[in-house]
């Protein structure tokens, strides 16, 4: 019976697809059940006599079985043959060109894309590459596309950390807000990651963060581990978060919730074996021990918003001091105990290697035994931003002639501003070159005379630049309330290698009085070029700034300038280069 | 000069310090020696060679890669920044930026390589598999049971 099984079958299929195609090409509609009425099949039983009806039985039944495993293979059968028909349909689609070493090196240009909070994960790399089609996906089943874990694949790490084999792991937990440090409690909590379905919604319906949940598979794949970025972690996770020893690991970057500030806790230590060799340290609100074999290979440290109730300034120095292959380090609301001793001499810490240095809301004092102690080289980016008043300033400003990188400065811009409480000073070295110096300093707003202090930090400032060689001087909306002539002969009297002087929107006719010179005030020798933009001045004073100069002074640049008319500028051009936008 | 010769046999006269942005090219230039002989290019149309040759000119005083670079691999392919000339240069149509990766990629031009992927990638960025597929033409080719094993795999991604 077997063989009316395999004879019919294939006949009867041959059949119906010819039919099918039959009917295609004539453009008619038939039912399947229709079809079949023209292909009933022909059955030949070779059987005996005897026992006929017997024997028919067990043919019948073994039809039945035939049939039953047809329609299933046939079906198989199809799914199969539409699925390769396909996939060759796919091989005359343009991209299908690219081989495949190059489709995956597009793949692993996916990834680099920072987090968008409203891309969901079935539109995340290479989440979505792997769903395309047959071949991306055996493309996208490469190993090293599967080794970064964030936010949004967290709750399926498993499938990451299985697909990505042996290859190190970049687990970066943050939120990618911008704005993280300033949120609330209640709003941490959504930081909750948890890989097991049941404890996430069970620690999400409780309001609660379960990091431990989390934690635990990640951490036991721990020695893969190459970055490691945290965030969200509470008082309990910081004194409990006793990773592992990490081989591989060379960024560590731990948050600690806002909701719980934890000076009044001793200082700890997250490595419960051996610290690893690490090369990028970043913190927040995440106190560290002062001492620690996790700087000696820190080629950069971030510590941020960390209270160090009971320590004083020579703590941090001591963190410096043991980072001597640092080339970037920010502290940012870094504070100490308030009441300091009288700031001993330290010894001087040289970190050769520093590039960049950004000092940012810390207390004056501490700035200061910084700025005194650190040895760096001339090309070192220095940041320092500050809410202070005047004597805090100046506790700052009598160390800027002691900065190794000043004397590589050539150029300084003065502003005030945007907001009239700001006060800011950048250096280059040159024209288009990167800045070396960017002092920013915010003024508290119950600080009553703003002007006052601005004239102190011009004089302070003045104090210390005025022996620079200085090229290039720029003011940029300075008026004369906030800095009078005598201030700014204090601050930069006596540029001598001065050739270029930019006002930018400056209400500063004095400042142009005290430049003209006189038999005993003769202010910049060197200068070739003045700029003015949108100043306001009194066109005898510039006439008779010009009838004073000195020859190497030979080009005026006047934009959109009030008072200045035809007859004004006519009359400077006939002593001098000018050029003049109305 | 450098005499190169296309698939359709069209002839391209270009310095060597711009046919040599291919280490392809480069390496044939210094096997053969000096030699007026022509170098074909069997995998390289004259229109996809015209627009590879305007990338090579434009950047033909840069320095190459070096192994150093090639080692940081991995950092590289974090970033799809592309500079503001390639961009530029790299706005044409599907076909001819396809062209364009399997010319680099052929030729040897790891730069212009990675302009292309990374274009290819950014357009690729933040879509859907669905999304993906109306984008490139191509059609979903898995069957139903790789499907439903997919859809198990990845059933947390499902409402995310």
């Amino acid at each position: 019976m077997q063989d009316v099984a395999l004879d019919t079958l294939p006949r009867f299929i041959t059949s119906l697809c010819e039919r099918a195609y039959y009917n295609q090409a004539e453009g008619r509609a038939e039912s399947v059940a229709e079809l079949c009425l023209h292909l009933s099949p022909t059955i030949q039983f070779n059987t005996p006599d005897a026992n006929a009806a017997e024997h028919a039985d067990g043919a019948l039944d073994a039809l039945a079985l035939a049939c039953t495993y047809a329609v299933s293979a046939i079906t198989s059968y199809t799914r199969i043959l539409l699925s390769t028909a396909r996939t060759h349909r796919n091989s005359r689609s343009l991209i299908y060109r690219l081989p495949d070493e190059v489709l995956s090196i597009i793949f692993e240009f996916t990834q680099s894309s920072a987090i968008n909070p409203a891309c969901g994960l079935k539109a995340k790399a290479p989440f979505n590459l792997s769903l395309v089609s047959r071949r991306w996906r055996g493309v996208a089943l490469n190993p090293a596309l599967w080794t970064v874990i964030d936010r949004k694949n967290a709750r399926i790490a498993n499938l990451y950390l299985q697909r990505s084999g042996s290859r190190l792991l970049d687990i970066d937990l943050l939120s990618y807000n911008q704005s993280y440090y300033w949120f609330s409690g209640s709003d941490i909590r959504s930081f909750a990651f948890d890989i097991r379905p049941n404890a996430a919604l069970t620690a999400r319906n409780a309001g609660r963060v379960d990091h431990g949940s989390l934690l635990t598979p990640l951490f036991s794949h721990i020695e893969r581990c190459r970055t490691l970025a945290l965030e969200g972690l509470r008082h309990y996770d910081v004194v409990h978060l006793g990773l592992p020893h990490a081989p591989n690991l060379k960024s560590l970057r731990l948050f600690n919730s806002a909701d719980s500030f934890v000076h009044w806790k001793p200082l700890h230590e997250p490595f419960l074996q051996r610290p690893p060799n690490l090369s990028i340290l970043e913190l927040y609100n995440f106190p560290l021990p002062f001492t620690s074999s996790m700087f000696v290979g820190l080629k950069e440290m971030y510590i941020r918003t960390v209270a160090y109730s009971r320590r004083t300034a020579q703590g941090l120095i001591g963190i410096l001091a043991a980072c001597p292959l640092l080339e970037k380090v920010e502290l940012d609301s870094v504070c100490l105990a308030s009441s300091l001793a009288p700031t001993p001499e330290f010894e001087p810490i040289l970190l050769p290697h520093l590039e960049k240095m950004a000092l940012l809301w810390m207390d004056s004092s501490v700035v200061r035994v910084i700025l005194s102690s650190v040895i760096a080289p001339p090309t070192l980016r220095l940041e320092i931003r500050t809410t202070d008043n005047a004597s805090g300033l100046g506790m700052v400003s009598p160390q800027v002639t002691a900065l190794p990188n000043i004397h590589a400065v050539k150029m300084l811009f003065f502003r005030i501003g945007p907001g009239t409480e700001q006060f800011g000073l950048t250096g280059r070295a040159s024209e288009d070159g990167v800045d070396l110096l960017k002092f920013d300093f915010h003024f508290p707003p119950e600080l009553a005379a703003f002007s006052k202090a601005r004239k102190d930090v011009m004089f302070y400032l003045g104090q210390d630049l005025l022996n620079l060689p200085l090229h290039r001087l720029s003011f940029l909306q300075i008026y004369d309330d906030q800095m009078n002539g005598l201030a700014y002969v204090q601050t930069i009297g006596d540029a001598s290698a001065l050739t270029v002087l930019s006002l930018d929107e400056c209400d500063a006719p004095e400042f142009l009085e005290v430049f003209i010179a006189t038999p005993t005030i003769h202010l910049y020798p060197s200068l070739q070029a003045l700029h003015l933009r949108q100043p306001h001045v009194r066109k005898d004073t510039l006439i008779r700034l010009v009838d004073s100069r000195q020859p190497q002074l030979s080009y005026i640049k006047i934009v959109q300038c009030e008072g200045v008319d035809e007859d004004v500028v006519s009359e400077l051009r006939n002593v001098i280069e000018v050029s003049w936008e109305k | 000069m450098v005499n190169l010769v296309t698939s359709d046999n069209e002839s391209f006269t270009v310095e060597k310090a711009v046919a040599s942005r291919s280490v392809l090219i480069k390496n044939m230039l210094e096997d053969v020696g000096e030699s007026d002989q022509p170098i074909p290019l069997p995998n390289v149309t004259a229109s996809v060679l015209k627009k590879v040759l305007e990338y090579c000119d434009h950047h033909k005083n840069e320095p190459m890669p070096t192994s150093e670079d090639l080692a940081a691999e991995d950092t590289r392919k974090r970033t799809t920044d592309i500079g503001e000339w390639d961009q530029k240069f790299i706005q044409v149509d599907q076909e001819m930026l396809f062209e364009i990766i399997l010319a680099a990629n052929y030729l040897d031009i790891k730069p212009l390589l990675d302009v292309g992927c990374k274009t290819v990638a950014n357009m690729i960025k933040g879509k859907t598999p669905e999304e993906i597929r109306k984008l490139f033409n191509i059609v979903n080719d898995f069957t139903p049971e790789e499907e439903a094993q997919i859809k198990k795999e990845n059933e947390w991604a499902e409402d995310r």
